[in-house]
Formats: structure tokens, C-alpha cells, sequence
């Protein structure tokens, strides 16, 4: 299954969801698109990731290399509900904490606000 | 046995222009296929179009993104040839179409002629833009071979310099033994392992994987052994080289960022008999020490991701018998269908006791565990094992 992605608007919140393989090729080249895109708006950006069933380290690149770029501006990209692999992933590489994370939604675009 | 046909003397005439003219196409079609190279097929078809059908000049137009073509023009062409269109209709032109493989206009054939051609003469021009069609897809064929022979060449040369670049064996520690090896899915890849002595005694070793695979993931892999090979001679530290390479790497910019390198430093001090291990955001090592099995984590992010990340030194005691594997994911992540062969199973080989073979025993069994699937990403492992009986010292590539 190739990444399937989908974005709405909340607010001044970019919810960006993310679904399949998040893999080298098709699947970072758009991910990177739609990040590219979100970074030059001036909203702030949450990442959902539940429907992510693998995830590579060129995806894993993607996701760090946007989050680089938004945070450069003083926004915030945060992520959602990682599924399995992309957790493993994050606390292998030990960028969990680099990322705020939450498990619902609702919790999530409360903290935009803070 | 049929009767022969009787032909009036105008029919006769008319067979004989027919055949001429099936002649000229044929002869036509001999020049046009007579060579491979897309320029001389291209002048050939317009001098061949512009002579046979006494015109002032011949050239094409492109129909399509699929006719990648340069610009041709013979003869004497007209101020305003280059705004023919094929709906314009234009005086003066004649013209036929190049058809693509399922049929789509490519291109058209257009020659200047102020009289309108005849019947037998645009099926001549129709023809013989047939035959170009054919004759400039197989030059531009043979143009693409060439190009990817040329690519392939490079990729050679790549390959080559990178095997060059592994270590051709490695420094050779009094009751250890080390080995490695590595295996790229592509010509090149982006895992880096290397190992290196320094003056007192000591030996820094390093296992890194480039993010992505291929020819990009080499060139990275390529400066980071640089960086690595720079700062090891120093010796720095490991959580200070660490520190230095990150940042380093982060400095190369947008896209080298994109291509972090995940990666396990370890310095071995034979005297004192301890490892000093810092992983950068890389898989965890496997210790087998003392009868116990511990894994290494990430003390701090993969290197050249995040600017001005601290790492942390992990000092593991190697007692007789101890052993240390690196691998790069390309191991763990082996599949057969949805199942992946995992940590878990990768640690299991390691007995405990050490193997001379572990390595050879290691791809053997991620072979048999793939079912012959072909690789799909770069595979690299280092094994050190401290023993009273120096085991075998290289490592090989493939």
C-alpha cells in the first residue's frame, strides 16, 4: 500500500494524515511536498500517524527534515497517535522527546494554544 | 493454372509508376535504417523527403513530449516554418505524421512545396515519415543504451572506489578478533564501517548507515568517512566525536541533513579490556558479556539531523569471552512477506561463546529466512569477540 495523504484545516492548526508506507520514493517525494507547502503558510502543522503500517529512515528524514523547517519559524509541528513502527522508530533514534506527541486529537490542538 | 492478365499500354504505365515509386520508398527506407545515429536519421529523412519530392526544403514539428528531438531543419525553409501548424493549414506545405507506438501523432513531416503534392506523392511522403517514425525510435534507442552504458560505467567506477574504501583488513588486536562485512542492494550504498588503530594502542571503530540507499546515500557515507577518519586520529573523546560529527553533518545543509547518518562509535581498549560504545540513533548494538546479553541504545539522535545534540559513553567490560555485534537495519529488517526477521532473531545467533563464522553464519541464515527475495537494503555487520585464541582477522564486500 503507497502513503496516502490527506490534509484539513482546524483553526490555524494544518492536520496533515498520513496512511500506508512511509518509504523512500512516491511516498517521502509527497510527504515532503505537503510539509514544503505547510511551511511556507503560516499555520502550524499536526501530523497524524496511526494509519502509518512502516515507516523507513528516509521517511523518518522527511517527517525530522519538515519539523526542522516549521519549527525554523517559530510554528510547531506536532504529531499524533505514531502507530507501532513509527514509535519503535522514534524511541530507537531517540527523537521522541524531540517531538510533542499525543495520542488524541482533541488534547493536541488544545496545546497549540497554550 | 491462372490465364494471364492483359493490361492496356496506359495501365501498363501506370504499374510501372507504381513500381517506381515503390522503389523510391524502398530505397528510401534502405537510407533511412541504413544508420543508428538520431542526427543522421533525422537530416537523412528531410534530404531523402525535400529530393524525392523536388521541394524547396523539409523539417519536422513536434506533436508531442514524447519527441525529444532537436530541432532539424534541410534546405530552404521558409521565414515562417517554425509557426507551422498542422490546423493552420498553412499554403505552401505539405506534410504527414509521424505515428508513436500505439498510434499517437509524434511528430510531423513537413516539406515546402508551393504545388499540392499528387496522390501517389503523399503516400510517398506518408511512407516515409512511417519509416522515420521507426528509425527514430530505434536511434533514440540505441541513444538511451548508449547513455546507460556510460551511467553504468560511473556506477562501476563508484562501486569500486567504495570497496575501495572499506578497510582491506583490519588492525590486528592482541586476544581479539574482529570482522566485518557488507553487502549493498544497489552498485553503491550508504553503510559505512571501518576501523581504525591509534598510536596508543587503542582502536576506534565505527558502524554507520546513511539514510535512503544508492548513489546519494554513498556520496554521504563517503564524507562522513572523512569527517570520522579526521577526528578519530585525534583522539577526541567518543561523546565529544560524536557531538563534532553531528554537527558537522548538519552544517553540509538541507538535503545532507535529509541523509543523517545513524551510527554506533566504540573505542576498545585492549589493555584495560573495555569498550567504550556511544550510538548515534542506530539500532542497538548486542553485547554478550560475562553470561549475560545486553543491548546498547541510542544515547542521543542520529548525527547531522539536529544541530547541538549531546551523547553519552556506555563503558561495557569485555571479560574473556566477550563478544559485540554491529549491524546496520538492512539485517533486521530482512522480510519474508509481512514477517520481518527482527532483533530478536539476530541476537539468537549470537551463541554464547565466541564463533569464528558468526558473520558467514548470520547471512546464511537471513538468506534461508528470505526465500531468495532479493535484497532491498544495504546489509552491514561487525563482530568483535575477545579470546584467548585470536579467532580471524578482515572482513569482505560484496
Amino acid at each position: 500500500m503507497s502513503l496516502i495523504l490527506h490534509t484539513r484545516t482546524t483553526g490555524s492548526i494544518e492536520i496533515l494524515t498520513l496512511a500506508g508506507r512511509l518509504v523512500l520514493g512516491n511516498a517521502t517525494a509527497g510527504l515532503r511536498e505537503k510539509l514544503r507547502a505547510a511551511a511556507i503558510r503560516p499555520s502550524s502543522v499536526l501530523v497524524d500517524l496511526s494509519g502509518v503500517t512502516y515507516i523507513d529512515s528516509a521517511g523518518l528524514g522527511e517527517l525530522v527534515s519538515g519539523f526542522n523547517a516549521i519549527t525554523a519559524t517559530g510554528r510547531f509541528m506536532k504529531l499524533l497517535r505514531p502507530a507501532q513502527r513509527v514509535d519503535s522508530m522514534l524511541h530507537m533514534t531517540k527523537l521522541y522527546s524531540t517531538f510533542e506527541i499525543f495520542e488524541e486529537e482533541t488534547a493536541a490542538l488544545g496545546s497549540y494554544l497554550r | 493454372m491462372a490465364m494471364p492478365t492483359a493490361h492496356s499500354g496506359e495501365e501498363l504505365i501506370e504499374l510501372q509508376q507504381k513500381l517506381a515509386r515503390v522503389q523510391s520508398l524502398l530505397e528510401a527506407a534502405r537510407r533511412v535504417h541504413a544508420t543508428i545515429r538520431l542526427d543522421d536519421v533525422l537530416a537523412g529523412v528531410l534530404e531523402i523527403a525535400a529530393k524525392e519530392l523536388e521541394a524547396d526544403g523539409a523539417f519536422f514539428v513536434s506533436a508531442s513530449p514524447q519527441w525529444q528531438v532537436r530541432t532539424s531543419t534541410y534546405g530552404e525553409v521558409r521565414d515562417d516554418w517554425s509557426r507551422w501548424t498542422e490546423s493552420a493549414e498553412m499554403p505552401g506545405y505539405a506534410s504527414a505524421i509521424l505515428p508513436g507506438e500505439r498510434g499517437e501523432t509524434l511528430a510531423h513531416l513537413v516539406i515546402c512545396r508551393r504545388e499540392p503534392l499528387s496522390m501517389e506523392e503523399a503516400d510517398f511522403l506518408e511512407g516515409l515519415a512511417l519509416q522515420s517514425s521507426l528509425a527514430i525510435g530505434n536511434a533514440q534507442h540505441h541513444e538511451k543504451t548508449l547513455e546507460w552504458e556510460r551511467v553504468k560505467m560511473d556506477l562501476d567506477a563508484a562501486r569500486a572506489i567504495q570497496r575501495s574504501l572499506l578497510p582491506h583488513s583490519v588492525p590486528e588486536t592482541a586476544g581479539y578478533s574482529i570482522s566485518f562485512r557488507s553487502t549493498t542492494c544497489y552498485e553503491v550504498g550508504g553503510d559505512y564501517v571501518d576501523a581504525v588503530q591509534l598510536p596508543d594502542g587503542r582502536m576506534m571503530i565505527v558502524l554507520a548507515d546513511v539514510a535512503g540507499k544508492g548513489f546519494a546515500s554513498a556520496m554521504i557515507s563517503t564524507t562522513f568517512r572523512s569527517s570520522f577518519r579526521a577526528i578519530a586520529g585525534t583522539g577526541v573523546p567518543l561523546d565529544q566525536m560524536a557531538e563534532r560529527l553531528n554537527n558537522l553533518h548538519w552544517q553540509e545543509g538541507v538535503e545532507a541533513r535529509r541523509r543523517y547518518v545513524t551510527a554506533i562509535l566504540m573505542c576498545l581498549d585492549p589493555v584495560n579490556h573495555v569498550a567504550e560504545v556511544v550510538n548515534c540513533g542506530h539500532n542497538p548494538g548486542f553485547v554478550v558479556s560475562g553470561g549475560e546479553r545486553l543491548r546498547v541504545g541510542a544515547s542521543g539522535p542520529p548525527l547531522g539531523m539536529l544541530p547541538g545534540r549531546t551523547y553519552e559513553i556506555e563503558y561495557v567490560p569485555m571479560p574473556e569471552g566477550s563478544q559485540i555485534l554491529l549491524y546496520t537495519d538492512g539485517l533486521t529488517e530482512v522480510f519474508y512477506e509481512d514477517e520481518e526477521f527482527g532483533e530478536d532473531r539476530l541476537m539468537e545467533l549470537i551463541l554464547d561463546s565466541p564463533t569464528p563464522d558468526l558473520l558467514d553464519r548470520v547471512w546464511q541464515t537471513l538468506t534461508r529466512f528470505a526465500r531468495g527475495a532479493r535484497q532491498t537494503d544495504d546489509m552491514t555487520a561487525l563482530y568483535l569477540s575477545r579470546t584467548a585464541i585470536p579467532l580471524r582477522a578482515g572482513g569482505e564486500t560484496a
